[in-house]
């Protein structure tokens, strides 16, 4: 089971999707900003998975992940965007840093398992290759 | 040769009310799709005739779309809201903070501001992140009902003392929406687009 670092400011959401993940025994930490998701990403380069919101104070989820492929050893982890935000402007730019997905809020358990799922499988490929 | 005034005010109004319609339906929609109530939901319209009922506490988000101003306010009290978060995560109501009562009201009115950001075209809008106050500290000024591009409404549930009391205002004029509505995009919530 994988190491998901999820970041969002709204206590709800992240206790929504900590249940929904620790059901299927994935190991969740949580980040409670976008200038948080750094500082805890540094404490924990182990993560194997983040899903980050995109409204945020002091640091909005764009800037997180690009902050935290800063610090990743290889550059790269596999990042989601979970958010209200719908705009194809902004998908396009998440697109070109690195971001592997979107989802609009609210989430559902089945899509989001699966995709985080599939992430982790290419992940885990990409590494025995 | 220039419209006469009448039409462009009937324009106008045609907007705020298809527009209201929508939030209103949105204000269920997360309700349901959010809370995850047990029970029917539904909405009660306040008549410009009354007085609107301001409630312990009031939280607030809005939206710069260029062409529309879009502010939405949700008053609420916390014994209410208590309920809600116990019955949707299913613990003791005793036991839950004041903060988790603000953030699912938040999350709330989050969602409502998405849906209507993804009806209206969202690239370069400013939002605010949602905020929480006393109703009693802001002086808030009641809204003027008679203002047509304010609506306000309950989203109320069985026995109809619990209520969420929703006000939205939006400012635009019809000029600005004839030239630069957008076309609606459509967008499927929950599901992962993956890149």
């Amino acid at each position: 089971m994988a190491k998901i670092l999820i970041v969002d400011d709204s206590v709800t959401t992240r206790i929504d999707l900590r249940k929904t993940l620790e059901e299927v025994n994935h190991d969740v930490i949580e980040a409670v900003d976008g200038e948080d998701a750094i500082k805890v990403y540094k404490q924990n380069k182990d993560v194997n998975l983040v899903i980050c919101d995109y409204h945020m104070p002091k640091l909005n989820g764009l800037g997180a992940v690009e902050g935290i492929f800063s610090e990743a050893p290889n550059g790269q982890v596999p990042c989601l965007i979970l958010t209200t935000e719908s705009s194809a402007q902004l998908k396009q730019e998440g697109r070109k840093i690195g971001i592997r997905g979107w989802i609009i809020k609210p989430f559902e358990k089945k899509p989001l398992l699966d995709g985080v799922r599939m992430i982790l499988e290419k992940e885990a490929k990409k590494a025995q290759e | 040769m220039e419209a006469p005034k009448f039409e462009v005010k009937e324009l106008e109004q045609n907007f705020y009310e298809d527009n209201f319609a929508f939030i209103q339906k949105v204000s269920l929609e997360c309700f349901e799709e959010f809370i995850r109530p047990e029970y029917q939901v539904s909405i009660k319209e306040i008549p410009q005739t009354e007085n609107f009922d301001f409630d312990h506490w009031v939280c607030s988000i809005s939206v710069k779309l260029g062409w529309c101003n879009i502010g939405l306010k949700l008053h609420y009290r916390s014994e209410v809201v208590r309920e809600l978060v116990a019955s949707r995560m299913k613990i003791n109501a005793k036991t839950i903070p004041e903060k988790l009562i603000q953030d699912l009201v938040q999350e709330y009115l989050n969602l409502m501001m998405g849906k209507i950001k993804n009806k209206f075209g969202s690239d370069n809008t400013i939002v605010s992140l949602p905020t929480t106050k006393p109703t009693s500290d802001q002086e808030d000024p009641r809204i003027d009902m008679i203002d047509r591009n304010n609506l306000c409404w309950q989203v109320t549930w069985p026995d109809n003392c619990f209520y969420f009391a929703c006000q939205i205002n939006l400012e635009t004029s019809i000029e600005q929406v004839q030239a630069e509505l957008p076309e609606e995009t459509e967008v499927n919530p929950g599901v992962l687009e993956l890149f």
